[in-house]
């Protein structure tokens, strides 16, 4: 029960006056803006024109696939659409029941024996048995076909077409149903400590129907190329761009680490070093990659200069798709070594107790062996922090190089998706697709942070 | 037991590593120290070179011209050397073009020799002149068939006049009467071969011809063209970009710092409804991606002037007829959409896309500020202000006397992080800004490198331009810098 809170008058005002500048600020260049382009997400415009309201198109364009123009063949099996409703509704009824299991669960949390068998014999018998009944018809439907591509997968292809791609809502409704189920059981895992499943089973069932309907929608065994083809494949190859590009933040991180492992020392003249280390991450922005570029260069560039020493042939840095991402990356851990990370890891090693190097001395420990299991569980908190924030600046990142440095990349091998929802913004003026893109990225970031968060705590000694 | 001090052991001091050891660490550090410094010191190099000198292949490191010259002093024209090569030639024509062909020509092997004339000694065989041995062009002496029945057998001829121009019965110049173009046959005893040679005492300076480099003396001096610096300065305003950097980054900590810590002491110590909710708000709003806000942003900074406009118009308008102007005139007005300009410098526009308002403005509020000094503010002791407020201090002192001096450290590192952070920031003012003159110096540098694409030199030393300040002042602040982040970590 809380109590009513009284508030006094002078100081509510002068509360309200504290924060107005920054509110002011704040609701018009920060949360107004958040809604806005949520909203833009499903129009179509730019600017000039007026706005155009498509609701699902955007996110369909981006995220979905289509059914190529299949010339041959037709429908093998008699598959009508009465037995397509069918399938759709017991689905969605297997997976509401088994969403609504856990909300239940969670409130029923507290009475553990109460109407354990109705419990149990709706919210896990009955959507096991609408499941197995509708895998049974899908097998039997499977195995009456010819597996050939572009033919006998019309029927089940177009259905699933049909569902997502008229930009209607049932076949979003599935999406979405399964994305409550993802956060329905991430909110009862936050709000209650102890919830914990109880049976094995109790796993299963909780990711089954969300991977029902994801493999209803995304045939695993369909998945030819010469069957689907993404509605944006762009979008799929600046993702796996960024993915790629952000491999380069363990390697960065590990090589700060050792880096500061290094500098961990007394020696006379360390803090000059460490000066030098730290000038590439202050100096970090457009003139180093132009700089960089520079030394990329593939006839007159430094590095292949360098190589050419050695004894190396020339490589195209820049401008072959192969060598584009990872001399951005490469670029990037150089900038990034010996600066924030490398002191944040100083203080951290700095930060851990004597004895528990003594004792590992005792037992007889090697140097290999103490850094596994001293220095690097007292580090895991620093770890994880840099590990979190890296992982969301390096979904959001990669414009700026990519930009100045290659444009865009050959055959655009280096567009990030920042650098994606920025073509679409201000290069083409799609403004709706911009904004969906980038409500995409933020789901992507939100997500990975959650995971982050969770299973990562775990790992972190404090 | 005694506690023993807890130091880490890693910190070994001087004396206890070995001498090996401490060789390799040296070692060890200043390689990656080199790693770190080589680029820069690239950059500088090539920002010092010739224009030309940067495609010289392999780059040279350090700016230098090397002038060539030839360590002759003379000259002596029409020197010839004759150089003779014997051999007993039974061939024709093409044993002499072969011969020559051997010869070096110093157009086509690069050598210091250049061919005059090559001459064939032949012996005639018949005619007139028969059993003299002269000196004929080897381009002259040509081949003839002696039998139309077997034609394959060539021999060597010789016209009758080029005989005659040789032994002097005729001039230089003459024509060669008709008849005299017969060919006599010949047999060739050997090719002479005339050339020019060079040597210390004739350069063959006044022909064309090749001088290898191993004769030629080189001189390579250092060269450091530091007039690629004025010239990168005046090809863009990069004054003007500093201006609008300094003016952009300073307005936007000031504010930043000033706003959020207001806010943040009413957070963390005011009680009025809805504090928390906002607060809440502020958190879920910080996770949210840069892009997702600029797209929005954009559209209000480019729909701002003509909306104003509008508005504009219609007030004045309505006071227009308020006070008695004939209701057929409508006020128009292009002021929020103008250009400005004082002295002749363009200010930008008073709103919208382009103007000092676009780049200022959206940064001035941070939640990422806010919440950083509200959980500072929350570990000042609350009996300091309690004492403030019995002696009669209102909250406004009570921030500024007490709050803030106490938050030197916090707020100096949210300076620190904002200034930079603004400093650098390239996406929001490339989309913002489109004339040069409104440009931050990241934008500039890259409209920079988007007109001077090859000239490289040029290029680096803008960038030189771009990063001194930067440089110098971590040069002069590094303990700062990093203490600033070591203490951002110990309390984060």
């Amino acid at each position: 029960m809380k109590s009513k809170k009284h508030f006094r008058i002078g100081e509510s005002l002068s509360g309200y006056l504290f924060v107005l500048p920054n509110f002011l600020g704040f609701f018009c260049f920060t949360f107004f803006p958040v809604l806005f382009s949520f909203y833009l997400g499903f129009v179509d415009w730019d600017i000039i024109k007026p706005m155009k309201f498509v609701m699902f198109k955007n996110f369909n364009k981006l995220m979905f696939f289509h059914i190529r123009e299949i010339t041959e063949g037709g429908l093998r099996f008699p598959w009508t659409l009465e037995m397509d409703v069918i399938f759709c509704c017991m689905m969605f009824v297997a997976s509401a029941l088994l969403v609504l299991r856990f909300f239940i669960q969670q409130m029923q949390y507290c009475r553990q024996a109460t109407g354990k068998y109705f419990f149990r014999g709706t919210f896990n018998l009955i959507p096991a048995i609408l499941i197995l009944v509708s895998a049974g018809f899908f097998i039997r439907w499977m195995s009456m076909l010819e597996m050939l591509p572009g033919n006998a997968y019309n029927s089940y292809f177009i259905r699933a077409n049909l569902i997502l791609n008229a930009g209607n809502f049932l076949g979003f409704s599935l999406l979405l149903l399964f994305v409550a189920m993802i956060f329905s059981f991430l909110g009862a895992y936050f709000r209650s400590y102890d919830f914990r499943f109880e049976k094995s089973s109790d796993v299963f069932l909780a990711f089954l129907p969300g991977a029902v309907i994801l493999l209803n929608i995304f045939p695993v065994w369909g998945f030819s190329n010469d069957i689907w083809a993404a509605n944006d494949p762009y979008f799929w190859q600046f993702l796996g761009n960024t993915l790629f590009m952000m491999l380069a933040i363990p390697i960065g991180m590990f090589a700060s680490l050792g880096l500061a492992l290094l500098m961990n020392k007394k020696l006379k003249g360390i803090v000059f070093f460490r000066a030098v280390y730290f000038l590439p991450s202050i100096c970090a922005g457009v003139a180093l990659y132009v700089l960089w570029r520079w030394i990329y260069n593939t006839d007159l560039g430094l590095l292949n200069t360098i190589l050419g020493y050695i004894g190396i042939p020339k490589v195209e840095w820049l401008t072959s798709t192969a060598w584009s991402k990872p001399s951005l990356m490469l670029m990037g851990i150089w900038t990034g070594v010996g600066g924030y990370n490398m002191i944040l890891y100083l203080a951290g090693l700095q930060g851990i107790p004597l004895d528990l190097y003594e004792a590992a001395d005792i037992d007889g420990a090697s140097g290999w062996q103490k850094f596994w299991s001293v220095t690097w569980p007292m580090l895991s908190p620093t770890t994880f922090f840099i590990f979190v924030m890296s992982v969301i600046g390096g979904f959001q990142g990669g414009f700026d190089a990519a930009y100045i440095m290659t444009g865009g990349g050959p055959a655009g091998s280096t567009t990030t998706l920042s650098y994606y929802i920025y073509n679409n913004a201000y290069a083409w003026f799609k403004m709706g697709y911009a904004a969906s893109i980038a409500w995409v990225l933020f789901a992507l970031v939100f997500v990975v942070t959650l995971f982050n968060w969770k299973f990562g705590g775990k790992v972190v000694h404090y | 037991m005694v506690k023993q001090k807890t130091k880490t052991k890693f910190v070994s001091s001087l004396k206890e590593m070995g001498l090996l050891k401490r060789v390799f660490y040296y070692a060890m550090l200043s390689f990656i120290g080199i790693t770190m410094l080589l680029p820069f010191f690239w950059m500088v190099s090539t920002s010092l070179k010739d224009e030309g000198e940067v495609f010289s292949f392999p780059p040279t490191w350090i700016p230098s011209e090397t002038n060539y010259f030839t360590s002759y002093d003379k000259v002596l024209v029409n020197s010839v050397i004759e150089y003779r090569e014997e051999k007993n030639l039974t061939g024709g024509i093409e044993d002499v073009r072969a011969l020559a062909a051997e010869a070096p020509d110093s157009a086509e092997m690069g050598l210091n020799i250049k061919i005059i004339k090559r001459t064939s000694e032949v012996k005639i065989l018949s005619g007139e002149y028969e059993g003299r041995k002269v000196d004929i062009d080897s381009s002259l002496v040509s081949n003839y068939v002696p039998n139309w029945l077997t034609p394959w057998e060539k021999k060597p001829a010789v016209p009758v006049g080029e005989i005659m121009k040789s032994l002097g019965f005729m001039e230089r110049g003459d024509r060669i009467p008709a008849g005299f173009r017969a060919k006599v046959p010949c047999e060739i005893l050997n090719v002479k071969i005339f050339v020019k040679i060079a040597d210390e005492k004739n350069p063959l300076l006044d022909e064309k011809c090749w001088i290898p480099a191993d004769k030629l003396k080189k001189e390579w001096k250092p060269a450091l063209k530091w007039d690629n610096y004025p010239k990168a300065w005046d090809a863009l305003p990069f004054g003007r970009a500093y201006i609008n950097s300094i003016i952009v980054a300073l307005l936007v900590t000031f504010g930043q710092a000033f706003t959020s810590s207001m806010a943040a002491y009413a957070f963390a110590r005011l009680h009025f409804p809805g504090r928390d909710k906002i607060f809440l708000l502020y958190l879920a709003t910080m996770m949210i991606p840069g892009a997702v806000t600029m797209i929005p942003v954009f559209i209000i900074m480019k729909i701002a002037p003509d909306m104003l406009n509008l508005v504009s118009a219609k007030i004045g308008t309505f006071f227009y007829q308020l006070f008695g102007g004939s209701p057929d005139v409508q006020i128009l007005t292009e002021f929020w959409d103008s250009k400005f300009e004082i002295l002749g410098h363009y200010i930008g526009r008073p709103i919208g896309l382009d103007s000092y308002f676009a780049l200022i403005v959206p940064g001035l509020c941070s939640a990422y500020g806010t919440f950083m000094l509200r959980q500072f503010f929350m570990s000042i002791p609350v009996d300091l202000e309690d004492a403030a407020k019995i002696d009669g201090c209102s909250l406004f002192g009570i921030y500024i006397r007490i709050i803030l001096p106490l938050s030197k450290p916090a707020l100096a590192t949210l300076i620190t992080f904002t200034f930079m952070a603004v400093w650098r920031d390239f996406m929001w003012p490339l989309i913002v800004c489109s004339s040069d003159q409104m440009k931050t110096l990241p934008v500039l540098l890259a409209s920079f490198q988007g007109v001077y694409n090859t000239q490289y030199t040029l290029l680096m030393a803008a960038s030189l331009i771009v990063l001194m300040p930067v440089i110098l002042v971590f040069l002069f602040n590094q303990r700062f810098f990093i203490e600033g982040i070591q203490l951002g970590a110990i309390k984060g």
